[in-house]
């Protein structure tokens, strides 16, 4: 029987070639999907953690309204806007309008503050890369109960008082023993706040959760999260 | 004549080269098939991932700027016809059924108005009729979540694939907090599982995982997996009651508490992208 000479088959190598190609094509496909939506998850995840630090901060200029509330001035603490109902424990940067950050290490930048219109900015920008997008959280978390701690001892508040408020959903909130107005609207009514009216202060907060940063904050800039609230007056506490 | 040319192929050559290229083929059909299920089941995965970060996102903010919503039990179908709005009795959806196929989650109003600027506009549109609805799974298709986000004409409030709809849902419940005093919400427990398949599945079930092999159409290793997520809503802008002025319960001015107290939240402002 005749052997076969030829030497130069690719049956094994080009097999393993065109596997090798097949799986490459595959590898490639899946990463690049995965690339897509590590970013979409990244995005998700950065709205949910942008709602939930806002509402923290939201609570903060709750207590800055509330320290005012006590005694109709802001002792120590920096009262910002001018003639605006918030007390505020300030640091030096940006010349002296951001909230001091208690953290160890400047793990995050300052709280700056600017006034806007009739109301109050609130900037805050994390530098904390996707993978530690939780911490930063945590942190921010962190840091807003300890300015809150800081503002209520030097105005000497109850600790319980702080002790109640701490933690968000199960705090007791503060009760408004005041009048506004109970303006109805839409179609099947529902009262509107409204930030001109009397006994209600508004503040606009800021968040950027984009770890390569946002730009400078500003109402037109849409790479901000934003959140405008109103703080209904307490009244004599 | 004899065939002098010595340079062809036997016949046993010939299928010696057949077998060993069939084989071959063989080998790279199985590989290619091996690596496009495996691409299908991690892509539905991360879909599924997708999926449910998509309707924490949702759920999360229309309830969070629902302005009143009672305790009462029954939610109610359509139209809001007055305030205050309401949310269905606590509910584990976690079976087929028969009826209802589906249900209404809620329907409320919402505060919509961002207060940008120092416009404060007190109009039709600043609050608006909100409706969640749920189509339950059956065998073949998945379960459905809508959220029908009003308009300010007062439209009908139904369920529809021109909604926010989230689907690949194979369970959800939902329990509700009451506040101590007011027959008002205060927050909203849901834990949902998002379905995904794994190992090519052919005929895609959706069945919840409690039906599987005892409901019609429900085969038990179908290659599914279930994904579960539970998150917290707080109905922070809850209007939890309202007291007269003192002294002129006539008057169109009140005091005004909310689950967060004094604090009211207009709409979030929320990048589309970076």
């Amino acid at each position: 029987m005749k052997t076969i000479k030829n030497e130069k088959g690719i049956a094994i190598v080009g097999t393993a070639l065109m596997i090798m190609v097949i799986i490459s094509i595959f590898i490639l496909a899946i990463s690049q999907f995965l690339s897509q939506n590590v970013g979409t998850s990244f995005q998700l995840r950065s709205r949910i953690a942008g709602i939930q630090v806002l509402q923290e901060f939201a609570v903060l200029a709750q207590r800055a309204n509330e320290i005012y509330e006590r005694t109709n001035s802001c002792g120590a603490l920096t009262r910002l806007p001018a003639g605006r109902n918030f007390c505020w424990q300030l640091a030096a940067e940006n010349n002296g309008s951001c909230v001091q950050s208690p953290l160890p290490g400047g793990g995050t930048t300052p709280l700056c503050m600017s006034v806007g219109n009739n109301e109050l900015a609130v900037a805050l920008q994390t530098t904390h890369s996707p993978s530690n997008f939780e911490v930063a959280k945590q942190q921010i978390g962190e840091w807003s109960e300890r300015i809150a701690y800081r503002i209520f001892a030097e105005l000497g508040a109850p600790l319980d008082a702080q002790e109640n408020r701490a933690h968000l959903p199960t705090m007791i909130p503060a009760s408004s023993s005041v009048d506004i107005n109970n303006v109805n609207c839409g179609v099947i009514g529902g009262t509107c706040i409204r930030c001109n009216d009397a006994n209600v202060e508004c503040i606009d907060l800021y968040v950027c959760t984009n770890p390569s940063g946002c730009g400078a904050f500003a109402a037109t800039n849409e790479r901000w999260f934003r959140q405008k609230i109103a703080v209904i007056q307490t009244g004599t506490l | 004549m004899r065939i002098q040319n010595t340079f062809g192929f036997s016949l046993i050559e010939l299928m010696v080269a057949s077998a060993i290229g069939g084989i071959m083929m063989a080998v790279i059909a199985t590989v290619l098939s091996i690596a496009q299920i495996q691409y299908i089941s991690t892509r539905d995965r991360i879909i599924a991932e997708t999926r449910a970060s998509e309707i924490e996102i949702a759920l999360k903010s229309v309830l969070s700027q629902a302005v009143e919503v009672s305790n009462d039990t029954a939610a109610g179908a359509g139209n809001l016809a007055a305030l205050p709005g309401r949310l269905a009795a606590n509910f584990a959806y976690n079976t087929i059924a028969a009826s209802p196929v589906w249900t209404t989650i809620g329907v409320f109003a919402r505060e919509v108005r961002a207060g940008v600027g120092n416009a404060d506009p007190v109009s039709a549109t600043a609050i608006m009729q909100t409706a969640v609805f749920y189509r339950r799974p059956a065998a073949a298709t998945s379960g459905v979540l809508f959220i029908d986000l009003g308009n300010a004409a007062g439209a009908a409030m139904v369920a529809g694939y021109n909604d926010l709809y989230f689907d690949r849902i194979s369970s959800i419940s939902m329990t509700k907090s009451r506040h101590p005093t007011y027959d008002r919400v205060t927050s909203v427990n849901f834990t949902y599982t998002i379905r995904y398949h794994v190992g090519g599945a052919q005929n895609k079930n959706w069945c919840p995982a409690a039906d599987m092999g005892i409901a019609a159409g429900c085969i038990a290793n179908s290659g599914w997996r279930d994904l579960t997520r539970s998150f917290s809503v707080l109905l922070r802008n809850n209007l939890l009651g309202t007291s007269a002025q003192s002294g002129n319960a006539a008057s169109a001015v009140s005091r005004q508490d909310r689950v967060m107290g004094n604090l009211h939240f207009f709409q979030p402002l929320i990048p589309k992208n970076f």
